[in-house]
């Protein structure tokens, strides 16, 4: 049998894709990665199909690269590797399983964007935990897999948040289930006892979630995961509180981690902000000229048994704060309602994608750090933006406090018009050195997509070798997204 | 066997004769501890070849890797406060940290501290509490914030807003079995202690699951762990004398103790008070336990219990504590708390200055959980967690509640009528941990017999019942020891087991990090396909 | 007693280490969190209480025999009774009790500290602790022209003890007593040579018989002698003659008070004046055995039931020594009421006080860890910010004076009396 054939044979013939337009779409992304061909696409339709196309990679070594979001894709992390892979598209696997209201917590499989999930969870009064505007293409499973944060900070415990429980297919081609969801019973069974898979953590002593998260696609494939959603508010007000400087909106940040007043919570500047809330790169740059340079953006949201009350007291009190630190939150600010980006927040975002919509390319760099110490990586980039000729103005910033203030994820935005072969030079070029200027000043990317994985491992040679042994139990064969990470 | 003299001189190399022995005499004191009774019989598990106590990080590392190259099994522990950390089938090489506990750091607006896994948990508060923070309690104030955060169980009592202990390490140090050094997220590059997770897939993942391997897995040596906001005073002022000591409660926080006409009617107001987000600490407390925590001798309880108040208005109760971090807050949280009163038919239990300062005590330090549990009869066990959503933790409160009243009601163990204790384990995560504490005498074989017996029914249950125990499989509990409860529970939860063995296995080539309470190396199997 | 009743108390022990700290709702500063100083200066759990109470129920079960490490185990530690404050502020067991039983099980087994003997041997053959004839006990009073009970009548007697009978540089202690006590219009005699020891001291060490030999000879030279009040400048005597003696049934019929209790009575009384301006910050230093070890001895003799199956109570009731009824507030108000005097605290204070570093034979056999033990009080001391540390106990006088002399500090060490003197 061929290779079309055999696939064909678990996944059925029309899931089974060659034809030389899918496999170049499939060969590169958004990322500087270089480009490779996959030897075919499958988009197997569930779990049972996911683990046959596992067994038989295993079998016959062929590299697997499991794909769950639509174009475009930024990261690099979905174009494989090494030649003769089988990109494993998981778009098809579109079930939302359960939600579960009482647990507030949903059951979804990878092929579930934003879009699709949020109306549904409406129905039942929840709505989920956003990372910022996500491209309407985006998986939900996608995204809390690459731990990509959240846009909510006290809700956000740790890293993992809010990625509860998964299924995975090992590359090992072993079904596993992580957290509570692993046993005892079927999940059938669990339901049944009136469990909902809320705990994330184990089974027994081993967190096999956190072994997953950030893996790339490098341990195994998930076909579902659960995730911890909250309350849909039923009042819901945003306030801008806009600064020249950024030092004074990072103490008011701490201080807000510390009260834990509001929703929401971040820090984005002019040109970010422009890019998000205009339609095109034309009023993206009239409205960042009036924009603030920095604004704290502060949701406050109302959704228990006294919404208003709880709006009430948390405007009063982020007024209150903000007035410490001589700032003045607002609900409108020269080009910008509070409201719509309240609005923006809470949705995917409208097609053409944010990031592109500026010059039709973008490069991202983000890493995890400490909240006063991110002026210093932005006067680090716009120094090396003059280096590199990339205009500081278009220097996009999203500053994210992340794990309930314990840390937070710093992220660069970098427009440029792929089309020009000397604006992509000097991107590539400005993004390599940036990356490593940027770690070398102690940025930490943790999520180490393209280049920074070399770079990252470089400094961490005892997480690789632990890593490598964590590889060697789930995917003996190194069958799964090879050439990626440490493997 | 005990160690060669040549390890031994090895090993005093290391640390100096002052810090190493294996007097008899001395290592009485490493394989006494309370629970060693129900896997031995006896309080007194196998004696260990010797004990260490080393003072760094180095040292730490010098004398893992020693044990590699004599094979020497070793396990270690910070306060010796359990059956596993100080327990085994055979003697071992135990490795007591209290020389080290430093607090490295604060950092106050980023909110963690860097420590060493002998600062106490009453230790760390005491400091946080100076920068306006606090740290989730542990167990106890004398347990290790580093040993319940990164290898033990991590439950507090104030969880629901302090955050589950296992969940709150950042930057970890962790010397691996085989005497390596891994450094965790952040630190691992240099860059500090902000994070744990990472580059790629976290590591935390084999440190710990829903608990740690119980010093199976090699020894951390350093930790940063989160800090939570704490709006009470720097320092506690503190009234009366022993054991009626109590505290004002600050300004800022309330302490009650809601009573419900019904079970179903606790767990609905529990689910809405963790829902609507208002709690520092909300758990469920037995009669008993309260009663217990409220006086200062077995016999003063005992004559509350006789009057037959408690349970009878106390049997569906929540001990809820609210903070705020102002007057605003707090009365919007107490209108809350009146809508959820209302809706559930639940009404406040009038206590006076000193219980409520003994309960807001125990959620604030964790103090008063040895008054709780071990006062009575000496000792208690709490094999039977459980850990989902509400509606399966109800049904598993009806069907454990009534094998333990028959065994209390035969009088094998304290017929306390407490159902399970009740905790969320945090604040916007749904559903709660629970777990029944069953009272016996560490003197009395047949109530160490009957206890023993309620653990294995109910752990027999949860799993025909697919109620839950592999979440919390571990540290504790009569399962627990030498890997039963994997035996039991893995192939009912895809053989969770296996993968576990296969890291030990990676990790402790030499199988040298004690495991009886992790999981024993032994030949790999598959797991079921 | 014998070591064997206490099985129960030793069985139960959890190692929940609460002995090793101070009470957690007293614990104010991390550097000053723990209370036991043997297991801070020792480090392996056996140097705890918690640690001891299982080297007793091992030795009694035959799992262990008696070597050096034990005994050093069992008697390098003060006996100074805070781990038995913080576990009973948690729990129903009898830490300290157990260990003094322990160490009497060591001496009736012959099991002795070679330190400890030529005190033992001293006070068999000399009546008292210190290593010096009999004949000189009475020699700190020279001069005075104090009545001698053993000839005159008085009605209260003036108790020095072996501390500040034999040791010259606090002999101005006692001297310093007598005459404030004289002025104060107290009718007062000592007994000079023919004074014994308590015998407190050595019972803590072990030597049990020693306390019911000196209780019988006390009691029968202060019933000839027909006082009505015996007044003491030592803790350790203080707690002995109240409390000891109560314990193996000799309780004595004449009222014995601690010097500073007599003081406040006279102060009260109007018949002392402090009038003088002290001007100086003070720090206190709670001595044992006028505080936590001084709690009247409460009698039981019942047994233990269970009831609700297993919970265990006592029959009769039992009212558990915790350490809340020492002397503590009386020397605090003596010192508060000397005019310029400004006492200020240390994060340990009272029931949950750091020891001096004397106690339980350590300062004998153990000096080094006698003067660590002392150094950490005396830093804890400095802290306040206060230029004296002031003690009510000749014990304590002695070793933290010994610890001042290592030190590079302007404290000075001061009994309460002679800050007294210094107001009338």
């Amino acid at each position: 049998m061929s290779l079309d054939e055999v696939l064909a044979a678990i996944v059925g013939s029309g899931c089974v894709f060659n034809d030389p337009s899918t496999l170049e779409a499939y060969s590169k992304d958004e990322s500087f990665v270089h480009a490779i061909r996959p030897r075919c696409v499958v988009k197997p339709k569930n779990t049972g199909e996911v683990q046959a196309i596992v067994k038989w990679a295993n079998q016959t070594r062929t590299p697997l690269v499991p794909i769950s979001s639509g174009a475009h894709r930024f990261r690099g992390d979905t174009v494989p590797s090494v030649g003769g892979a089988i990109a494993v598209d998981l778009s098809q696997m579109k079930r939302i399983i359960k939600i579960d209201r009482p647990s507030r917590v949903a059951m979804i499989e990878p092929g579930v964007t934003f879009g699709e999930l949020i109306p549904e969870l409406g129905k039942e009064g929840l709505s989920p935990f956003m990372p910022l505007v996500p491209r309407r293409s985006k998986s939900v499973v996608a995204s809390c897999l690459e731990r990509e944060p959240i846009t909510i900070p006290r809700a956000h415990w740790e890293t993992q948040d809010p990625l509860l429980c998964t299924e995975i297919i090992y590359g090992s081609g072993d079904l596993f289930r992580t957290g509570s969801a692993a046993g005892p019973g079927t999940i059938e069974e669990q339901w049944e006892t009136g469990r909902t898979q809320v705990r994330g953590m184990g089974p027994a002593q081993v967190d096999f979630a956190k072994l997953i998260q950030g893996a790339q696609g490098t341990m195994g494939i998930v076909t579902w995961v659960t995730v911890k959603c909250k309350l849909l508010p039923k009042v819901k007000k945003g306030f801008f509180v806009p600064s020249e400087d950024l030092d004074r909106l990072i103490d008011l940040t701490y201080r807000l981690m510390w009260k834990k007043v509001g929703a929401e919570c971040l820090i984005l500047n002019g040109h970010t902000l422009a890019c998000i809330l205009a339609k095109d790169a034309e009023k993206a740059i009239a409205l960042r000229e009036v924009l603030p340079n920095w604004a704290l953006f502060l949701g406050i949201e109302g959704a228990g048994l006294l919404p208003n009350e709880k709006v009430a007291y948390e405007e009063t009190e982020l007024k209150e704060v903000a007035q410490l630190f001589g700032l003045t939150p607002q609900m409108v600010i020269p080009g910008a309602t509070a409201e719509v980006v309240s609005d923006a927040l809470s949705q995917p975002s409208p097609e053409p994608y944010w990031k592109l919509r500026y010059k039709g390319g973008c490069q991202d760099i983000f890493f995890i750090t400490n909240l006063n110490r991110t002026p210093e990586f932005i006067n680090k980039m716009n120094e090396l933006a003059g280096r590199y000729k990339y205009p500081g103005i278009d220097i996009g910033v999203y500053i994210q406090p992340t794990v309930q203030g314990t840390n937070c994820h710093c992220e660069f935005h970098l427009s440029y018009s792929p089309q020009r072969s000397i604006e992509v030079d000097r991107m590539r070029n400005f993004f390599t050195a940036a990356s490593k200027a940027l770690a070398d000043m102690g940025a930490f990317f943790s999520r180490p997509y393209g280049p920074w994985a070399a770079m990252g491992y470089s400094r961490a040679a005892d997480t690789v070798i632990a890593l490598r042994k964590v590889k060697n139990i789930f995917d003996p064969n190194g069958i799964m997204n090879p050439g990626k990470l440490c493997f | 066997m005990a160690l060669t003299k040549e390890a031994y001189r090895a090993l005093e190399d290391i640390v100096g004769a002052r810090y190493l022995t294996e007097e008899a005499a001395v290592l009485e004191g490493y394989c006494f501890v309370w629970g060693n009774e129900m896997f031995f019989g006896d309080r007194f598990s196998p004696r260990p070849h010797a004990v260490i106590l080393p003072g760094s990080t180095e040292e730490v590392q010098a004398i893992v890797k020693l044990c590699n190259r004599y094979a020497i099994e070793y396990k270690a522990h910070a306060s010796g406060f359990c059956s596993a950390a100080l327990a085994g089938p055979k003697g071992f090489l135990s490795i007591e940290l209290r020389r080290m506990n430093r607090i490295l750091e604060i950092d106050e607006k980023n909110m963690f501290a860097v420590i060493e896994p002998c600062v106490t948990a009453g230790e760390l508060l005491l400091e946080a509490m100076k920068k306006g923070l606090r740290s989730y309690s542990g167990s106890s104030p004398t347990s290790s914030i580093v040993a319940s955060a990164t290898s033990y169980i991590g439950l507090s009592s104030s969880q629901i807003s302090a955050g589950y202990g296992g969940r709150n390490p950042l930057g970890v140090e962790w010397v691996l079995p085989d005497g390596e050094i891994l450094r965790l997220g952040s630190l691992g590059t240099g860059a500090g202690w902000f994070t744990g997770d990472g580059p790629g897939p976290s590591l935390r993942g084999i440190m710990r699951g829903h608990t740690g391997p119980s010093g199976g897995l090699g020894v951390i040596t350093k930790a940063a762990v989160k800090l939570v906001p704490w709006y009470g005073p720097a320092k506690m002022e503190t009234k009366g004398k022993p054991p009626s000591y109590t505290v004002d409660v600050p300004e800022n926080f309330r302490v009650f103790t809601l009573i419900f006409p019904s079970r179903e009617k606790l767990y609905e107001a529990f689910g809405l008070i963790n829902e609507e987000a208002i709690a520092f600490a909300c758990s469920r407390r037995g009669p008993f336990t309260m009663v217990a925590g409220m006086t200062g001798s077995n016999k003063e309880a005992w004559e509350i219990w006789k009057e037959g108040y408690f349970q009878k208005k106390c049997a569906n109760s929540l001990a809820l504590i609210m903070d705020a971090s102002s007057r605003r807050e707090m009365d919007y949280k107490e209108k809350v708390l009146e809508k959820i009163l209302e809706r559930t038919e639940g009404e406040m239990f009038p206590e006076n200055a000193h219980g409520q300062s003994a309960r807001f005590v125990h959620a604030l330090t964790g103090q008063g959980g040895v008054k709780g549990v071990f006062r009575a009869t000496g000792s208690f066990s709490t094999g039977a967690n459980a850990d989902e959503a509400l509606v399966a933790m109800l049904k598993a409160n009806e069907m454990g509640y009534e094998v333990k009243q028959t065994f209390g009601k035969r009088g094998v163990v304290l017929d306390d009528d407490d159902p399970t204790w009740l905790t969320a384990t945090e604040e916007n995560t749904s559903g709660a941990h629970q777990e029944f504490a069953v009272r016996y005498d560490p003197l009395d074989p047949q109530s160490i017999k009957g206890a023993a017996e309620i653990e294995a029914i109910l752990g027999k249950l949860w799993l025909e019942k697919n109620i839950d125990i592999a979440s919390f499989a571990g540290a504790f509990g009569l399962l627990a020891y030498g890997g039963k409860i994997h035996e039991m529970a893995g192939p009912k939860c895809l053989d969770y087991h296996i993968w576990m063995r296969k890291i030990k296995n990676a990790f402790d080539p030499n199988c040298v990090s004690e495991s009886s309470y992790y999981i024993k190396p032994e030949e790999e199997t598959s797991p079921q396909k | 007693m014998p070591l064997q009743d206490f099985k129960i108390y030793m069985e139960r022990c959890s190692r929940c280490s609460y002995c090793k700290w101070v009470p957690h709702m007293k614990m104010t500063e991390r550097k000053f969190a723990t209370i036991c100083p043997s297991i801070a200066q020792y480090e392996f759990h056996g140097w705890s209480a918690g640690g001891r109470m299982v080297a007793g129920l091992s030795l009694l079960r035959g799992r262990i025999d008696y070597s050096d490490t034990l005994l050093d185990m069992i008697y390098q530690c003060q006996m100074d009774g805070g781990c038995d404050v913080s576990c009973k502020n948690q729990t129903d067991l009898e830490p300290l009790e157990t260990m003094l039983e322990l160490r009497a099980k060591c001496v009736r087994d012959g099991h002795v500290i070679r330190g400890h003997m030529p005190a033992i041997q001293s006070l068999r053959r000399e009546d008292n602790m210190m290593q010096s004839p009999k004949a000189e006990r009475g020699k700190w009073a020279e001069g005075l022209d104090v009545k001698d009970i053993t000839k005159d009548r008085v009605q209260v007697l003036y108790h020095a003890g072996c501390r500040l009978s034999f040791d010259k540089e606090l002999w101005n202690i006692a001297r310093g007593t007598v005459s404030l006590l004289r002025d104060a219009g107290v009718d007062i005699g000592i007994m000079g040579k023919e004074e014994v020891c308590c015998g407190g001291r050595a019972y803590e060490w072990g030597y049990q018989e020693e306390l019911a030999r000196y209780a019988g000879r006390n009691a029968k030279a202060w019933e000839a002698s027909g006082v009505k009040m015996v007044v003491t400048s030592c803790p350790h005597c203080y707690q002995t003659f109240n409390v000891l003696y109560d314990k193996i049934g000799m309780r004595v019929n004449v009222q014995v008070l601690h010097i500073t209790q007599f003081l406040d009575f006279l102060i009260k009384e109007n018949k002392l004046q402090l009038i003088k301006e002290v001007p100086m910050e003070v720090t206190y230093h709670d001595p044992c055995h006028l505080g936590r070890l001084a709690e009247p001895w409460i009698r039981w003799n019942g047994v233990e039931k269970k009831v609700m199956g297993q919970l265990i109570v006592q029959d009769p009731p039992k009212e558990f020594r915790r350490g809340a009824n020492g002397v503590y507030d009386l020397p605090r108000d003596l010192l508060k009421s000397i005019p310029g005097l400004k006492l200020v605290e240390m994060p340990r204070i009272r029931e949950y006080a750091w020891c001096c570093g004397a106690g339980g034979g350590v300062k004998e056999a153990y000096p080094e860890f006698a003067l660590r033990t002392g150094l950490e009080r005396m830093k804890e001391a400095e802290t306040t910010g206060a230029e004296a540390t002031v003690s009510a106990c000749p014990w304590c006088q002695r070793n933290l004076l010994d610890v001042v002399k290592t030190m590079d500090t302007r404290m000075k060490v001061y009994d309460i009396v002679e800050l007294v003197q210094q107001a009338l």
